[in-house]
């Protein structure tokens, strides 16, 4: 068991002193073209409702056409804003991502703890050349840090650095 | 005890068909269900009802045809150290486990397989997929053999990786810690949140009148008049009190029935059941998090609902956590020296979160519940007035006792959750257990100057809502720290 000593304490890293790399430029596109298919589906769905005659009232589709319209650029913009703030940063023991704009998160995974990642390629990342990297611990169904809008050399790279950190001689046995 | 190397590929034992069938019935049942009593309620005299009939007869068939193939073509063995899995009806499936990789074998009797006299086998691993694996059906002492070769493989990796030469006992220890018998198990059952069960009723009674009046019956005409209103609430909220006090009794009754929580030599096993057995068994390498809780009720009498977390999927988790039901708080120190060394929470100061967690939740609720009143006061109906008010008041009272009780402790290596409104409940997590730290906020906890931090461990993942700025982040860093500089495995 260790001793801790208020020596100790004050040498504790802090996470947010550390510098984030940047995603992708690419990876601002990447957002745009996602957050805009969600919004035509929105669209879509609205006018379907629409002619099927399920909004009642005929001046109900003209208001929600204009909310739509804000909802739109707020959320484009919001895009645009979250892009300009996400990163990701390698440190000696852990790996941080640093995530969203109105709600903002930064999540530390220590290398010690990592069960598998993954390097994946959805189809729009596949257009931009933009790869995905998946960090899983143990517990849990989704990935603990899922960082997109890496190019392929950074996703490997970064992926082998950390097989290389992580203890996985669990695993092996 | 037989010795079995499972090297050859093994089948189920027969019993699995019915197994498999009763399983898969109980879905159709249990997804159905809403439709099966409104069919056999509406009665069945015309072609619909002949129609719906022969769909849920070939329903039955088609489900029982599947349950036979699926017995036959689920096969396993174990080879050079893994389990491995064929399965599959339509699409064939095969699944290698690595010994070393498996974190549980539970064993379970339910009703069914105590008249065949066999026994369910679960395998769970750490998986973060959910590749669990479950043996329908197996007699009793081949799902033994088959537990001890799983973990005697996974000790033998142990000692290889450690080199300890250890020795272990050979005739395990087992130690009861806690027994429940009838009597404290009804006082559980009386004292048990009572509204949990009201209002499944509550919910079944507003789903059945709506049926009703779907398939024809007037509800209108059994409707009392207005005179009669409040004589029908009285009898109705007395029926609603008994009703809930014996619909609880009768699911702890049932559930737990002879609970018995055993110390094995360096673990756990857990059993109760009346009509289903089960047997879980942690080891204390394994055990994520202690948490305990009580409620209005059960301060009163002293007894507490210990439920003990391990690694595994999370669906294992939700589905079978260790729950231990009517323990004392001399039980839980003993559990608590038992896998920790100490008693870990006590004279324990909790560190509260700011009071705008207690205004904003307040502010959530408080604000549609005063609005919803302003109109009713509007229309002039009084009576749901009085019942948005007291939900009001509920509301309140509850987040106000909520927040002086919402806090976090850290004890030397372990963090210490402590809330709950009405009752308390405390949760330890080590801190060498924890997978990640992260923290967010969101514009108003900006504004303020508030972050909320979250962990995770193998078992879950538990937060700590609107801590100032400077402290959350202090905390972050330091478990971040703690987890780092620990070379203690997680498990």
């Amino acid at each position: 068991m260790m001793s801790f000593t208020n020596d100790q304490l004050q040498t504790i890293p802090d996470v947010d002193s550390v510098a984030y790399h940047q995603l992708q430029p690419s990876y601002r596109r990447y957002s745009m073209i996602v957050s805009s298919i969600w919004l035509l589906i929105l669209l879509v769905v609205m006018y379907s409702c629409h002619v099927l005659g399920w909004l009642g009232i005929d001046y109900v589709i003209g208001i929600a056409t204009i909310s739509w319209g804000l909802l739109a650029c707020w959320s484009l913009w919001v895009t645009q804003q979250a892009y300009a703030l996400a990163g990701y940063a390698i440190r000696q023991h852990d790996i941080i991502y640093r995530s969203g704009y109105l709600w903002r998160s930064v999540t530390a995974v220590p290398y010690s703890r990592i069960q598998h990642t993954e390097v994946s390629q959805g189809p729009v990342g596949r257009w931009l050349n933009l790869y995905e990297l998946q960090v899983y611990t143990a517990g849990g169904v989704s990935s603990d840090l899922h960082i997109k809008g890496l190019d392929q050399r950074t996703a490997e790279s970064i992926r082998a650095f950390i097989i290389s950190q992580a203890d996985f001689s669990d695993d092996r046995a | 005890m037989i010795e079995h190397s499972f090297s050859e590929t093994q089948r189920q034992s027969a019993a699995a068909i019915l197994q498999i069938i009763y399983k898969t019935y109980r879905i159709i049942v249990r997804q159905l269900w809403p439709f099966l009593i409104v069919f056999f309620l509406g009665g069945s005299n015309d072609s619909f009802g002949t129609k719906v009939t022969i769909v849920l007869v070939a329903i039955a068939l088609l489900s029982m045809v599947v349950s036979v193939l699926g017995y036959f073509r689920y096969t396993f063995y174990v080879e050079g150290g893994e389990l491995v899995v064929n399965r599959g009806v339509l699409v064939r499936k095969r699944l290698v486990l690595p010994l070393g990789k498996v974190q549980s074998i539970n064993i379970e009797q339910n009703l069914l397989h105590r008249l065949m006299g066999v026994v369910g086998v679960q395998v769970d691993t750490a998986g973060s997929t959910g590749e669990e694996i479950t043996i329908d059906a197996l007699s009793t002492a081949k799902a033994q053999a088959l537990k001890n070769l799983l973990l005697s493989s996974k000790k033998e990796v142990k000692r290889d990786t450690q080199q300890e030469d250890q020795d272990e006992a050979v005739v395990a220890e087992q130690e009861v810690v806690h027994e429940v018998d009838i009597g404290d198990l009804l006082v559980v059952g009386l004292t048990e949140n009572h509204l949990k069960s009201g209002w499944i009723i509550i919910a079944f009674g507003l789903w059945l009148f709506s049926e009703l009046e779907g398939i024809g019956v007037e509800t209108a005409d059994y409707l009392p008049s207005l005179q009669s209103l409040a004589v029908l609430t009285t009898y109705l909220i007395g029926a609603f009190l008994i009703a809930s006090l014996l619909i609880s009794l009768v699911r702890i009754v049932i559930r737990y029935y002879g609970l018995s929580f055993v110390r094995e030599e360096d673990g756990f096993r857990l059993q109760h059941g009346l009509f289903t057995k089960q047997s879980i068994s942690a080891s204390d390498r394994k055990i994520q998090t202690i948490a305990w809780r009580d409620n209005l009720l059960r301060k009163t009498v002293g007894l507490y609902q210990l439920s003990i977390k391990q690694v595994g999927s999370q669906a294992i988790n939700s589905k079978k956590p260790l729950t231990i039901v009517g323990i004392r708080r001399s039980d839980i120190d003993r559990i608590l020296i038992d896998v920790f060394g100490r008693v870990v929470d006590r004279g324990a100061e909790y560190e509260g979160v700011h009071v705008s967690w207690r205004n904003r939740r307040m502010a959530f609720v408080a604000v549609p519940l005063l609005a919803l009143a302003g109109v009713f006061i509007y229309m002039q109906k009084y009576y749901q007035l009085a019942v948005a008010i007291g939900l009001l008041v509920y509301w309140i009272a509850a987040t106000w006792r909520a927040y002086r009780k919402l806090g976090y402790a850290l004890i030397d290596d372990y963090l210490v959750l402590s809330g709950g409104a009405w009752g308390d409940y405390r949760t330890i997590i080590p801190l060498h257990k924890l997978q990640y730290v992260a923290h967010s906020t969101s514009p108003y906890q900006r504004r303020k100057g508030l972050v909320t931090i979250k962990v995770k461990t193998a078992a879950g993942t538990h937060t700590i809502p609107y801590l100032p700025d400077h402290l959350g982040r202090d905390l972050r860093d330091r478990l971040l720290y703690e987890v780092e500089v620990c070379d203690q495995d997680w498990m």
